[in-house]
């Protein structure tokens, strides 16, 4: 086969494949549409088949022929109203599809691959279809109009052409007389008549009056011939017009313009050049659009690239022209006036000087000799500046213009990569539709948002993490129709896959109505394939037990079916995403459904990326990597940063934040700028290493600027002091992980070009590419996770697992993490605080929101209406001057229909260990009061201040019984909690004693007579599981109820704590609850006093 | 069959590379160092756009890394793709690899052409030169030719140390 064969044949495949990606939505839309089969669509899906059938038997190539001929028969019978489109049609067409992709992907294999079954499935459709196909290929042994007797209408193809409308077929008739007239009792004229009604009579032999003359009974002339165009299809037409089949023969037109007739079994009419003029019209819908290659695109895109770094210079170089040129017209002008006072003052001195007196005519002649001088200077000087005064005129103007047209060209070719996100969209249909059947579910699928565009390389790896994410919903998400229907949802599933912009990222939702994700056997397989611990899964999140599923290994499927729940594809899902520099964030409400949400970068080309330096070298950081950035001064570095194991780490914001020295991880030699702006060697090992550079200096040969260093320790005794010195730490994320890079300095943020990295490098994991920034050089994009990779940083290890002394410090961190308090006012300049664990959301609301029923004001949160109440109706605070326009809610969690509270202004989120003040200010609504940095604040009790504004909530507490006199010891480490869980109790009439850890309690139980131990678990020193064992085994009081109290939501702990032989367990602020518990327990102990629940 | 040799030195060691393989020779030489990056890759540079890798040739064969002078000069190579394209790509002995690369030199010297007979095979242990780098001597009248094995000297899947 020569190269242009193959070239023709190449292009033949990728616009087989384009008909191929068609077929599969349109047959889908056939099924849907069951009964009414639009025509349209069948025409669509038979072109396209056809097509391939007819390019493909051009080459010879039997099997894609064959397989096509095939399908094209049953489609043709679903065409002509013969057969209906039932599921098994479809999915015999599907399967031929897919065989036929199959066979394309390798053209030249497709000989040697077998078809039977496919054709098989589809032929059995032909033969068990309700009207037996006729097989129109029989009728070519009969006889047929001689070949030439069409030329004899002497009509060209554009005669024809325009004689015939859109749709309609082209045959030959051949009528013989008087068999077909006289022997079925018409005439000449009846047979016109019927002709006309269905279609078209392009021309006649004899002419049309001749004929409509004939009375049917002449043996003369033997046989009409008719050129006849219509919509009908062929048999159907012969029967209509009442002639056998083989008189009635499709016509086509050739090349030379005259029409010519083929076998009805032959190739059907549309093929050749016919088939192009007779879809002249289909074609000219279509957008117009070219194939063009990718590397020119990408060629393309590197010279535009080339272009703005020349703009950026040419505009450099401008704006010094400019600049100088200014300067220069300053200079001149002082050298104007410069030159302008001399003469004054040369002409008064000549004409006041006494010898020159009474020389009237000498005088004028020194006068204008000084004059012609001073024009010649200024000439001169004029002259010499003259280069850099050039002016041109519009220069800046024109520069704009290329700027922006440069701007606007490289914007242009970076669209010609962007592609609709269909090209993946579309194949999930499919996907979906075979999976409901296999799994016997019923699923219907929405996709929104198709015509988002994505760059190429986005869009081609998406594919495979899409389809993961879309196939486990179908699998794990939706429930069986019987599961839906008992749990009172329709019986068929719902997923919404769509894709829109947001924020300049592209967002992809896939969100089902099934059954959510089971946290908590994700945490128990997690716990059981060793992923975490359980120390570690108490602490989790709901968000990060969540985002488990994406760790490798982990897969809830219960039974590992061929669909999905081998355990592996989340986490391929996630390192794929991440590796396009995008994020993946699951949300499941269990029976509700989940929504897994993909952030991606409209492109990898281009990338928003942090400019910072190391070590003298320029990097990028791409956005996408950056938390925060975080700047700790010299003096504050003791405070802020601690060593773990040598390793320096950052408290930011009561979270262990590991650090890495990126000029350190790069291998770099360390260095800093001294005073003198001299980069020298960094001789210190840590961070925190006190030593200044002074200390160096009697090691090494003191050089000329070492010699002067003895003064710079006199001035600055350590050299952190500086505020050179300060850190300058970009906080970057990798998914859930967290850790700080030292950096020397940060520039600006830029759009990067992104170029791919040479396998040079490859033994480089810290670089995911390079860029060449403004200045033309060439500068590395550190890759985050490369660089944690190289820096050695173990997340989990690093703060959970070295050592107890490191376990500890977190479990005090992660607590002190739960006591965040939101701070906000109310209009005035009192602070107010709620515990951000009780804060399920804060809404931004404008006042004409609110609507007033009685005196209660009302807002719509999510669907249903809300309370809302202003602190100065219920609290002794100062009352606001003016309502604001807008305002904010703030709605807490853990209270039984909770009421939003109305803020002014959000303050601050503030991480306190203060112990909080009962006694300065009191009263209901009211915790107590801590004196921050921030200034006073009231810390409000919402149960309380709920109560105050909605009395009825009182009466609810009956529930819980009467808990009045019960001695309780209160065993809790964080004062605030202590607070407020004691505070809690001795609101219903507890006798409250605390002890601030499990050692107190122990000690404390020894003393005194209780009937009721709260502890917390997480303490230092004795724990709440200690303390529990401890009062089980003790003889005395090993009777003693126990609840326990936990600030997790999470309760995977449960079965420890339990065994450890507590009654109940609790979340520590859900007050409610609590005492629920305290009731139930204390009531169960008062039936049966004897019986200790659980035990050892 | 004469072949024509873009020469060059390293240090005082004249060396020659067939002309076919040479795309360009550059004088603009702001490299972009890149820390971590294996000792005989210099650095990266923007040519008009594009991203070379510019490999010190001298650490190959056994030299110190190049002190950059105003003579220094960086010999841009043809990538395989396009020596592919070439008419004479059945005589060129020599491999590159499939991406741009350059190799910096210390300064450019004479064109030469020598009939490829005169090509002998370098001596055991030239100049302390590991033997796999060397292609061959060409003994001239005032000096030795010194012709480098450029495909092993850009050798990056193997010898990434």
């Amino acid at each position: 086969m020569s190269a242009a064969d193959d070239a023709i044949l190449d292009e033949l495949i990728i616009e087989s494949k384009e008909h191929l990606e068609n077929i599969e939505p349109n047959l889908l839309a056939l099924e849907k549409e069951g009964g009414q089969v639009s025509p349209e669509i069948i025409n669509t899906i038979f072109r396209a088949i056809h097509s391939i059938k007819g390019g493909f038997g051009f080459y010879g190539l039997k099997n894609i022929q064959g397989l096509s001929h095939a399908m094209e028969s049953v489609l043709m019978q679903v065409r002509d109203g013969k057969m209906a489109i039932t599921p098994a049609m479809t999915d015999a067409l599907l399967v031929g599809v897919d065989k036929l992709r199959t066979m394309l992907d390798d053209v030249m294999a497709s000989e040697t691959c077998s078809i039977e079954a496919e054709c098989d499935r589809l032929l059995q459709l032909l033969q068990g279809g309700e009207l037996p196909a006729p097989p129109v290929a029989e009728k070519s042994g009969q006889p047929v109009p001689a070949a030439d007797s069409v030329d004899r209408f002497g009509l060209t193809a554009e005669q024809i052409c325009g004689r015939m409308r859109n749709g309609q077929h082209l045959y030959h008739l051949a009528i013989h007389c008087p068999a077909d007239l006289g022997d079925r009792q018409r005439n000449g004229a009846q047979l016109l008549t019927s002709l006309a009604e269905i279609g078209d009579i392009i021309a006649a032999d004899p002419p049309q009056a001749d004929i409509a003359a004939l009375t049917g009974e002449e043996e003369q002339p033997a046989t009409l011939a008719i050129l006849y165009a219509t919509v009908l299809d062929h048999d159907f037409l012969a029967s209509t017009i009442g002639i056998a089949g083989s008189q009635c023969v499709t016509a086509t037109i050739t090349a030379h313009g005259k029409p010519a007739q083929e076998s009805s079994a032959g190739l059907p009419p549309e093929s050749g050049e016919t088939a192009a003029a007779l879809r002249k019209t289909k074609k000219q819908e279509k957008a117009e659009t070219i194939r063009v290659k990718v590397s020119l695109l990408n060629n393309l895109m590197a010279l535009a690239g080339e272009l703005v770094l020349g703009r950026n210079q040419i505009k450099q170089a401008l704006n010094r022209k400019i600049s100088s040129a200014l300067a220069s017209t300053a200079a001149l002008k002082r050298f104007e006036a410069g030159l302008a006072n001399s003469r004054k003052v040369l002409h008064s001195s000549i004409q006041s000087d006494p010898r020159l007196k009474d020389e009237n005519r000498k005088n004028d002649r020194l006068l204008a000799t000084v004059d012609r001088e001073f024009g010649q200077i200024l000439g001169n000087f004029r002259y010499s500046l003259g280069f850099n005064l050039i002016d041109m005129p519009g220069i800046s103007g024109l520069m704009q213009n290329v700027d922006l047209v440069t701007s606007k060209l490289q914007n242009n070719i970076m669209n010609t990569r962007m592609q609709p996100i269909d090209a993946v969209f579309s194949k999930f249909p499919r996907i979906i539709r075979d999976m409901a059947k296999k799994l016997g579910k019923e699923i219907q699928l929405t996709v929104e948002g198709s015509e988002v565009e994505l760059d190429k390389s986005v869009i081609e790896t998406l594919g495979d993490p899409l389809t993961h994410l879309i196939r486990n919903c179908a699998d794990h998400g939706i429930e069986t129709p019987a599961v839906r229907m008992s749990a009172g949802k329709t019986s068929f599933g719902k997923i919404l896959l769509r894709a829109h912009h947001e924020a300049g990222m592209v967002n992809i939702d896939i969100i089902d109505d099934g059954a959510g994700l089971d946290l908590e056997r994700i945490v128990e397989k997690a716990i059981s394939t060793g992923c975490i611990t359980r120390e570690e899964a108490a602490m989790l999140s709901r968000q990060e037990a969540m985002a488990l599923i994406l760790t490798p290994g982990l897969s809830t499927a219960r039974v590992v079916s061929d669909v999905s729940g081998r355990g592996v594809g989340m986490d391929v899902v996630r390192t794929n995403i991440e590796k396009l520099g995008g994020e993946v964030v699951i949300d499941s409400t269990p029976g509700k459904g989940t929504r897994i949400n993909l952030k991606l970068p409209l492109t990898l080309a281009i990338i928003p990326s942090l400019i910072i330096s190391a070590g003298g070298r320029t990097f990028a950081v791409p956005q996408v990597n950056m938390e925060e950035l975080v700047r700790i001064r010299a003096r504050d570095i003791d405070d802020k940063i601690e060593e773990i194991q040598h390793k320096p780490v950052l408290r930011l914001r009561n979270k262990l934040l590991p650090l890495i020295r990126l000029d350190e991880t790069l291998g770099m030699e360390r260095t800093f700028v001294d005073s003198k702006g001299v980069r020298r060697p960094d001789k210190r090992q840590g961070i925190l290493d006190r030593r200044g550079i002074t200390a160096d200096s009697g090691e090494e040969n003191p050089s000329e600027t070492e010699k002067e260093l003895p003064d710079d320790r006199r001035q600055v005794p350590t050299r952190r002091v500086r505020s050179a010195n300060a850190l300058n730490i970009l906080v970057l994320k990798l998914g859930t992980d967290r850790y700080g890079l030292i950096v020397e300095r940060l520039f600006d943020n830029e759009e990067i070009v992104v170029k791919p990295l040479s396998s040079y490098f490859s033994n480089c994991p810290f670089y995911c590419g390079a860029t060449i920034m403004g200045d033309g050089r060439v500068a590395m994009i550190l890759d985050a996770a490369g660089l944690a990779e190289a820096a050695g940083l173990r997340f989990a290890d690093a703060l959970k697992k070295e050592g107890a002394l490191q376990a500890e410090r977190y479990q005090r961190e992660t607590m002190r993490e739960a006591q965040s308090l939101l701070l906000f006012r109310n209009g005035t300049s009192e602070l107010f605080a709620v515990n951000l664990a009780m804060v399920a959301r804060i809404e931004k609301i404008s006042s004409s929101a609110i609507e007033q029923i009685g005196e209660l004001e009302y807002i719509t949160h999510e669907g249903s209406s809300m309370r809302i109440l202003r602190l100065h109706h219920f609290l002794p605070v100062q009352v606001p001057a003016a309502i604001p326009e807008t305002f904010y809610v703030i709605i807490p969690k853990l209270v039984t229909d909770p009421l939003g509270i109305v803020a002014s202004r959000i303050v601050d989120i503030i991480a306190t260990s203060e112990e909080i003040n009962r006694k300065t200010i009191r009263g209901p609504g009211i915790i107590g009061s801590l004196s921050l940095a921030e200034g006073l604040i009231v810390v409000l009790n919402l149960y309380s201040l709920f109560e105050a504004a909605d009395p009825s909530r009182a009466r609810a507490e009956v529930e819980h019984g009467d808990l009045r006199g019960l001695k309780v010891l209160l065993a809790e480490d964080t004062g605030f909690f202590r607070t407020v869980i004691q505070n809690y109790l001795e609101s219903v009439g507890c006798e409250v004693a605390v002890a601030k850890d499990g050692m107190e309690a122990w000690g404390m139980l020894g003393q005194g007579s209780y009937d009721l131990l709260v502890t917390d678990i997480v303490m230092p020193g004795l724990d709440g599981i200690e303390l529990t064992e401890r009062v089980r085994d003790a003889a005395t009081f090993r009777h003693m109820p126990v609840i326990a109290l936990t600030s997790l939501m999470g309760e995977s702990d449960r079965t420890r704590i339990l065994a450890a032989g507590v009654d109940a367990y609790e979340t520590k602020l859900d007050r409610e609850h609590l005492l629920q518990t305290i009731g139930r327990v204390m009531s169960a102990r008062s039936d049966r006093p004897a019986v200790p629940a659980g035990g050892r | 069959m004469e072949k024509q040799f873009t020469t060059f030195y390293i240090d005082e060691m004249h060396c020659g590379i067939d002309i076919l393989l040479v795309k360009e020779i550059n004088r603009q030489l702001e490299i972009s160092e890149v820390a971590g990056a294996p000792v005989f890759i210099r650095g990266l540079l923007n040519l008009r756009g594009q991203i070379i890798t510019v490999i010190d040739i001298g650490v190959r064969l056994g030299f110190a890394a190049r002190q950059p002078t105003p003579r220094s000069r960086c010999i841009v190579l043809k990538t395989t793709a396009e020596l592919a394209l070439l008419p004479q790509s059945a005589d060129i002995e020599e491999d590159t690899t499939s991406e741009m690369v350059g190799l910096l030199v210390d300064r450019i010297g004479d064109m030469i052409t020598v009939d490829d007979r005169e090509i002998q095979p370098p001596p055991a242990n030239f100049a302390n030169i590991d033997g796999r780098y060397l292609s061959g001597v060409i003994q001239r009248e005032t000096d030795l030719l010194v012709i480098p094995k450029i495909g092993e000297t850009l050798g990056c899947e193997k010898n990434i140390g």
